[in-house]
């Protein structure tokens, strides 16, 4: 499939086109909404939002490679389910600057199972869990989750040491064996 | 606070855990596709009202040019038929104060007759109202010569039977 000619079939507001990439990205991107919102009803709302801002913004956008597309998607995914947790009040960051650097052992890490990994990630407090997930699975910079979310840079470093905190409480209040080397 | 190798290994594991969604696509999209704004038509259906509206305003301004021309004309020639007629309705006034022969006629003809009347009756609107109210036995005063003599000839006869 030709992404370049679905982008432009949207443009012009094609149906069939619309179609074909939602078929195409939906799953991906309740996933990414399901990060974010675990309730699956409301994240399947905001996977609706999202593409609809997306058909509707999509005049916009410069098609350049899949990923750039698949990026974009997803930027307006978490965009939306930021702004549902905001309107729901569920983003509660308590703005701090001291930190404290933690380095969970990779090795340690490797030989626990994905699943509980998973599980254990989905039970952090959601301000916790929104930082978490914008570092270590999107990839952005502490300076970029600082700009989304409203806070210092500082407070989304402080958020992050302490959703690792938490992480590695729970994985040995689930008696997995977890090392973790403080250090700062 | 930079990325690391726990960081990655951990976004790796989160990934691979995460289960494929099961979610209805057909049944998301049959919710999504009536929301979607249909962005083609609704321009073509713009592009067509503003040129029906720019034809519309560009008729209407046409028309209003036209008809203030014709109402500016027909000002113009009302105005000046005014002034036609009023020049006309002067000359008519101008006309009727000059002396006219007719009329004059009729005044001499009239001063004539009213002279005439007095030179018979001195007092001819007295004469008619004295007829109510003068004795009857004077009304010889006012009857003529010849019915004097009528009257004379007729006393006569009598006499003379």
């Amino acid at each position: 499939m030709n992404h370049a000619l679905t982008i432009a079939g949207c443009k012009t507001g094609n149906r069939l086109a619309q179609k074909q990439l939602f078929e195409l990205y939906s799953k991906n991107m309740m996933l990414v909404c399901r990060r974010y919102v675990p309730n699956n009803h409301d994240a399947e709302e905001l996977l609706l939002t999202g593409f609809l801002k997306f058909f509707e913004s999509v005049g916009k956008f410069v098609y350049k490679n899949d990923s750039s597309l698949c990026a974009w998607l997803k930027q307006i995914m978490i965009n939306e389910c930021l702004m549902f947790l905001r309107k729901q009040n569920r983003i509660k960051i308590v703005e701090e600057n001291q930190c404290t650097d933690v380095e969970l052992d990779a090795d340690t890490l490797s030989s626990i199972n994905a699943k509980h990994i998973l599980d254990v990630i989905n039970n952090l407090p959601d301000g916790y869990r929104i930082v978490f997930n914008l570092f270590v699975i999107e990839g952005y910079s502490h300076s970029e989750i600082a700009q989304m979310l409203g806070i210092s840079t500082g407070t989304s470093k402080s958020q992050l040491m302490r959703a690792k905190v938490s992480l590695q409480k729970l994985l040995t209040d689930k008696g997995m064996l977890y090392e973790t080397r403080w250090s700062g | 606070m930079k990325r690391d190798g726990a960081d990655d290994l951990l976004k790796e594991k989160v990934l691979s855990a995460e289960e494929e969604s099961i979610i209805d696509t057909e049944f998301l999209w049959n919710k999504l596709e009536p929301l979607i704004p249909v962005k083609q038509k609704r321009t073509i259906k713009f592009y067509y009202k503003g040129i029906a509206a720019v034809l519309i305003i560009a008729a209407g301004l046409l028309v209003i040019r036209y008809t203030s021309i014709k109402e500016g004309n027909n000002y113009i020639a009302k105005y000046t038929n005014a002034d036609i007629t009023s020049k006309a309705i002067q000359n008519t006034i101008n006309e009727l104060h000059e002396p006219d022969d007719t009329t004059t006629k009729t005044i001499d003809k009239n001063k004539e007759i009213t002279q005439r009347i007095a030179q018979i009756s001195p007092s001819p609107s007295l004469a008619e109202d004295e007829m109510f109210t003068q004795d009857p036995s004077t009304f010889g005063l006012y009857t003529s010569v010849e019915d004097e003599q009528d009257d004379d000839l007729d006393n006569e006869q009598l006499n003379n039977n």
